[in-house]
């Protein structure tokens, strides 16, 4: 399944992803965008790669179990610019962030851009590093002078971005450009069963403690390039987990770890994206059903196309690599989120039982 | 993979192969030797003295030469020799008359030709099974190697818009504000000085055409095919994991008369050493330094699969290669004076 092409793209880039030598701490920042399809049906395998195609040529992964899921190649995309700072330092960063597509169940379209910041690296001063250095890391941001990655981390999870103007690195704007893209495609009717709101979901990877600099760096490189090769002598975990609601459409997620596979962090971040929204959007429905429930036990018609399209695709971390779960299972212990979601499916079954109940009364009248 | 010892002590391992990516390796020599360059006009009219020009470019080609340049000893060193010929805008003669001529005039010079390729080939519908998968094939290597440009952002550039695309440029700064351009009732902008992203004190700004619409479609440029000759010969390219060009084996007693027929790469008989190599030696005239400049600029800002650009360098750590993982720094020139 997907995991495993991404286990093993992970340790094909292996060496590739490791910063370069002398370099400081690193957060991993990103954000997940997810959204309805703009299409009257759920998609075909096939129109759901012809999505999620974003460069000629270029390879997509389909996996068909649990749900059908395809993603896109990894777009890269460079920026220079200052990097988030909850203090308001002014620190510049240069390098390159990865996005994605895909889509699951050919229902639910998913948009997520990261970048890997590199803290207090070798930089030399004054004249930039070739832009071919920057494309041999991809998905690597080396921020020049002093910086800590709490103070990115939290200015990373706390500012709202993709909405105007700013000067700071905008993740937001790359996802949403990139989900603008998928939902604009040809292969859709723009006709979509219902409406639902897109979601955002930020996320920040920060190192386990608080190391000094140079030990977070060895630890950090050490780690990816165990875990990666899948020789990890000491498996990757995760020590800490914040999960915020933030508003009605914004989540963030600040994980401290080590020895994590960032490939399979930014998937365990769009699988709880997909979770959230699926959540979110099915709560929204039926409160909105249960506010107009005029009784006679007639089926609200707002159910329908959420029994049709989305109660099937619930199947929280199927996707995810062992050392991850342990996120997937504080949340489910602290938030309740499979709990709440059997809640509301039972609601939905409920509902459509009386509906039942309630015409075979009326055949029998 | 997910897998993992479970309550029942079992180790599960769940495999899907359509998930996962299959990237082919394809053989590398160490040293890919362009032994020139020269234009279709330059062929049509005689003016070059063939067999004088190789000359020249075979006194720099010497075993010793590439084995130095390659950085490995000269026991072990693998190198191939190619040329290109320029027939992408015209071509008046084709390959029964060019390929001969081009074969005879290095062999009276010493020099062994390994590999042909035509320029055209790079802008080309792709041969190949690979070219027509995929729900977006890629319509020619020039199409694929567009796909790849990951343009060199300029300071202040956060994302919260699409990068420019300036149909069919590409700049390794920030150009200088349209010239005359002047907001209504006002004077105009005055000018300013585009500006290299990486200056040294000063820029040195180049401004690239890729690309120009012309009559029924895309003309690319020069220096953007040999951007693709390059990434081919550094064996960088592919389709949906497959090779993106394969060289293919052709008779040099039995050429057709016209390029569409010649393969985008083709296979002299004899021993040649593998057509891709981990770096890549072009000898040519001086004039063709500001294509160069320019092939360097462009190839300096795309990014290939890093699928392949790690297979590379992993491959090339295991030969103790000494090999750069900047694909700018992988190619070499030597320009030649008139």
């Amino acid at each position: 399944m997907a995991a495993q092409g991404e286990a093993q793209r992970a340790d094909e880039r292996g060496a590739g992803i490791i910063p370069a030598a002398g370099a400081g701490s690193c957060v991993l920042v990103g954000e997940v965008r997810t959204g309805l399809l703009a299409h009257s049906r759920a998609l075909t395998e096939p129109e759901a790669t012809g999505i999620v195609t974003l460069r000629p040529g270029s390879q997509v992964r389909v996996s068909a179990r649990p749900v059908p899921h395809c993603v896109s190649p990894d777009l890269t995309l460079g920026v220079h610019c200052p990097v988030p700072s909850a203090s308001g330092a002014r620190r510049d960063g240069l390098g390159t962030v990865l996005s994605r597509a895909s889509v699951t169940s050919g229902r639910l379209v998913q948009a997520s851009t990261h970048g890997r910041i590199v803290l207090g690296g070798a930089r030399s001063a004054g004249r930039r590093r070739p832009w071919a250095h920057h494309l041999a890391h991809p998905g690597m941001i080396e921020v020049g002078g002093r910086l800590s990655v709490d103070d990115l981390a939290d200015g990373f999870l706390s500012t709202e971005t993709g909405d105007g103007p700013g000067s700071t690195l905008d993740l937001g704007a790359v996802c949403g450009r990139l989900l603008d893209q998928a939902q604009e495609s040809p292969f859709l009717d723009q006709k979509p069963p219902f409406r639902a709101r897109r979601t955002r979901f930020r996320f920040a990877l920060l190192p386990c403690g608080h190391p000094a600099v140079g030990e977070s760096a060895s630890r950090s490189e050490s780690a990816v390039a165990d875990t990666t090769s899948g020789r990890s002598p000491v498996p990757g975990h995760v020590c800490r987990v914040g999960f915020v609601v933030a508003d009605e459409t914004v989540r963030t997620l600040r994980i401290h770890g080590s020895g994590l596979d960032l490939v399979s962090v930014v998937g365990l971040c769009e699988d709880l994206a997909l979770h959230d929204w699926l959540l979110t959007t099915v709560q929204y429905v039926v409160t909105g059903s249960r506010v107009r429930a005029g009784g006679g036990g007639r089926l609200p018609s707002q159910l329908k196309p959420v029994i049709d399209h989305l109660l099937h695709v619930w199947m929280p971390g199927a996707r995810i690599g062992e050392e991850l779960l342990p996120v997937w299972t504080g949340l489910e212990q602290r938030l309740g989120f499979s709990r709440q979601w059997e809640s509301l499916v039972g609601w939905i079954r409920d509902q459509l039982a009386l509906a039942l109940l309630a015409s075979l009364g009326d055949g029998a009248r | 993979m997910t897998g993992g010892t479970g309550v029942t002590g079992v180790e599960v391992v769940v495999g899907e192969t359509g998930a996962t990516d299959r990237t082919v390796e394809i053989p590398l020599s160490h040293l890919s030797v362009e032994l020139g360059h020269l234009y279709m006009d330059e062929l049509v009219d005689g003016s070059v003295d063939l067999p004088a020009y190789f000359g020249r470019i075979a006194t720099w080609t010497g075993p010793d030469q590439l084995a130095d340049l390659a950085r490995v000893p000269r026991s072990l060193l693998r190198a191939s020799t190619c040329v290109l010929v320029d027939d992408y805008a015209a071509a008046p003669l084709g390959p029964d008359v060019v390929v001969p001529r081009l074969i005879a005039a290095a062999r009276s010079a010493g020099l062994t030709i390994d590999y042909l390729a035509r320029e055209s080939g790079c802008a080309a519908p792709m041969d190949g099974a690979a070219a027509l998968a995929g729900p977006r094939p890629a319509a020619s290597l020039a199409d694929l190697v567009e796909g790849l440009i990951v343009a060199d952002p300029a300071a202040g550039f956060n994302g919260n818009r699409p990068p420019a695309h300036e149909n069919g440029w590409l700049c390794n700064g920030v150009r200088s504000p349209a010239g005359g351009a002047r907001q209504a009732m006002r004077a105009p902008v005055a000018w300013q000085p585009p500006l290299e992203n990486r200056a040294h004190r000063h820029s040195i700004f180049l401004d690239v055409e890729i690309w120009r619409e012309q009559g029924s479609g895309r003309r690319w440029s020069c220096p953007f095919l040999a951007t693709v000759w390059q990434l081919l010969r550094l064996g960088q390219l592919r389709v949906l994991g497959q090779p993106a060009a394969t060289p293919v084996d052709i008779d040099p007693d039995d050429l057709p008369a016209t390029w569409a027929q010649f393969p985008t790469i083709a296979r002299l008989p004899g021993h040649a050493a593998p057509f891709a190599a981990y770096r890549t030696l072009s000898v040519l005239d001086g004039q063709f330094l500001p294509v160069e400049h320019a092939v360097r600029m462009t190839l300096g800002q795309v990014a290939v699969d890093p699928i392949v650009a790690e297979q590379t360098l992993r491959r090339a750590g295991r030969e103790n290669v000494p090999l750069p993982a900047e694909l700018p720094d992988r190619v070499g020139h030597v320009f030649l004076g008139g």
